[in-house]
């Protein structure tokens, strides 16, 4: 970032930053509430291989947890802007 | 006694190669032994795959592993809660421990409670969150043995009085010697042996039972058939009426997971705050083999098991579907996984009292060895002390007190995990927010007979009938909020918070 001083330079990191960390919360929040909205996944249909609705669907959000959270891990730690 | 010898053999080979891991694990990583911090928590240097089989091996516990099917197999639908609790639990370590870990090793906090002490400037705090802490980790580390002993009952040392009772007790002692001696590094070393087993039985049970019992539809038409016809009759699906009682078990739960002494000891022995969070990324993989586990509570319907009492399904099922050396392998799976999370609970308990009771009240000016000492001397007595728990006193005891402990354990979350974010927070006001908590929830769940942690609050005509802990933990922070405000308003000074904002950065 040519031109600018120090403190503005730092001061646009932290925005970044902090929208950066906006996006992670919001990333580690969809999968608590996938997973505690019970009503969501609270029925039979549609199963699969026979198994309702309501345990496939909450072991599917455990890999997806994992995804998200490596989102979010990746737009907290990753070097630079 | 008729012992099942197939299974006893390869159960008994595979003991014995941990037992010699266990001792052997004193030498690994070698750090000085003589310091908490090495005895206690391996020096804090383990990396992303020790910690992710350390926590896993640790989280995921033997008793969970018997007590959640046997769940399934009584109540249905509310034994899978567990899967969304994990995972919930998970999430929010993501947010919060890994400043935990970073505050700890600056300031070398060995437990939540120093780090208490050190925020608030409060004694008082500190020995109410480490009281806590070892109120609710004795009955956990009792559990743990129950996962010994229904594998011993499932191999035929069941119903001999004194001596089918030997075996566990041997058990117990090689563990408790193997701690003694090499502290963290033991169930660190043999949680990569307990998951990778764990991981081999659950892929054999998902490639072979439900193919045996006609298929998944199968298992789930036979068991919602079996589970309306018990009494209380249980369910496949949450029902309304199960909503709220499933969604806050689940959350109230995930709360209290990594506020327990085990938990909270296994994230510090990570090598960094980036460790930590790398690890709650990848730990919701274990509850994949927990969410098949769960299902054998159902797979017993299909298979038509007869358990004595529910706890037996996991063993009884394993013996009915598999030929006798499996059998013996995932017994064992089972009990070394009893192994890791009784060890780690007791040097958890162990590092609560030398540093929080012993070196803060009895012995101040103990040295870095009489520390230690006193921490591996201590995780002795608590073994034993889990030993007597089962083999002296009725098993519901233990139960209902590990329950209660869930519901105490989420007391101590507004003074560690706020903490973490702010020292707004009086000292006072914390304290007594905890008394608060502590004295609603052991209320709630005296009113349902020390028997379940549901309490039902009756508001504007509706009932609601949700996990004690989550009405505890809202008094508890109601309590804290306004004493606060109401201490300041008096001006009663704040203790004197030892740690500075970049303590918690994530480097």
């Amino acid at each position: 970032m040519e031109g600018l001083s120090d403190k503005e330079e730092n001061a646009t990191l932290d925005k970044a930053t902090r929208k950066r960390a906006g996006w992670a919360c919001l990333l580690l929040a969809i999968p608590i509430f996938a997973m505690l909205w019970v009503p969501l996944y609270a029925r039979e249909e549609p199963a699969w291989m026979g198994i309702p609705f309501f345990y496939w669907h909450q072991t599917l959000w455990v890999v997806v947890s994992t995804v998200t959270m490596g989102a979010a891990y990746w737009l907290i730690h990753r070097k630079g802007r | 006694m008729d012992l099942n010898r197939t299974a006893l053999i390869v159960f008994t080979f595979l003991f014995a190669l941990v037992t010699v891991m266990g001792f052997c694990a004193s030498r690994w990583k070698r750090g000085d032994l003589t310091r908490l911090d090495e005895w206690g928590l391996a020096g804090r240097r383990f990396g992303t795959v020790i910690t992710w089989f350390l926590l896993g091996g640790d989280l995921y516990t033997a008793y969970t592993f018997i007590a959640v099917p046997a769940l399934v197999f009584g109540a249905g639908a509310l034994g899978f809660y567990a899967i969304p609790y994990s995972v919930v639990a998970f999430l929010l370590g993501f947010v919060f421990l890994p400043r935990l870990w970073a505050v700890a090793k600056k300031h070398d906090f060995v437990t939540a409670a120093d780090f208490v002490k050190a925020r608030y400037g409060s004694g008082t705090l500190a020995i109410l969150i480490a009281f806590t802490g070892l109120l609710a980790t004795m009955p956990y580390t009792a559990l743990q043995l129950v996962g010994l002993q229904v594998v011993f009952k499932a191999m035929g040392f069941a119903g001999s009085g004194w001596i089918g009772e030997i075996p566990l007790i041997v058990a117990f002692i090689i563990l408790a010697l193997y701690t003694y001696s090499s502290g963290m590094r033991a169930p660190a070393l043999i949680a990569v042996v307990k998951d990778i087993m764990i991981y081999i039985t659950v892929f054999v049970v998902v490639l072979f039972i439900p193919a045996k019992l006609g298929g998944w539809e199968n298992i789930f038409k036979v068991a919602e058939g079996a589970i309306a016809a018990r009494t209380p009759p249980g369910e496949v699906v949450t029902s309304s009426a199960g909503v709220l009682p499933y969604a806050s078990l689940a959350l109230g739960s995930a709360f209290a997971l990594f506020m327990y002494p085990h938990a909270i000891t296994g994230v510090l022995c990570a090598r960094s705050g980036r460790v930590v969070r790398r690890n709650m990324m990848l730990l919701p993989l274990f509850s994949l083999p927990l969410a098949v586990i769960a299902l054998m509570g159902y797979m017993a319907y299909a298979a038509d098991i007869q358990p004595e009492t529910t706890n037996d399904v996991v063993p009884l099922l394993f013996l009915e579907m598999f030929p006798d050396w499996f059998a013996g392998f995932a017994f064992a799976a089972i009990s070394i996984g009893a192994l890791v999370p009784a060890a780690v609970m007791s040097i958890a308990a162990a590092n609560l009292f030398t540093r929080n009771i012993y070196k803060e009240y009895i012995h101040p000016n103990c040295t870095a060895k009489q520390e230690s000492d006193m921490a591996k001397l201590v995780s002795l007595i608590v073994k034993f002390g889990a030993l007597g728990f089962i083999l002296f006193l009725p098993l519901e005891y233990a139960i209902s007190l590990q329950q209660l402990g869930g519901v105490w354990i989420v007391q101590t979350l507004p003074a560690i995990v706020f903490g973490l974010y702010t020292n707004w927070f009086n000292r006072w006001a914390l304290s007594l927010g905890w008394l608060a908590g502590m004295a609603a929830g052991t209320w709630m769940v005296s009113t349902a007979g020390f028997k379940g942690t549901m309490y039902t609050l009756t508001l504007f005509g509706q009932s609601f009938a949700v996990y004690a802990a989550i009405y505890a933990f809202i008094v508890n922070v109601a309590v804290s909020l306004v004493l606060t405000l109401v201490f300041r308003a008096l001006r009663v000074s704040n203790g004197r918070d030892l740690t500075k904002a970049e303590d918690y950065a994530v480097a």
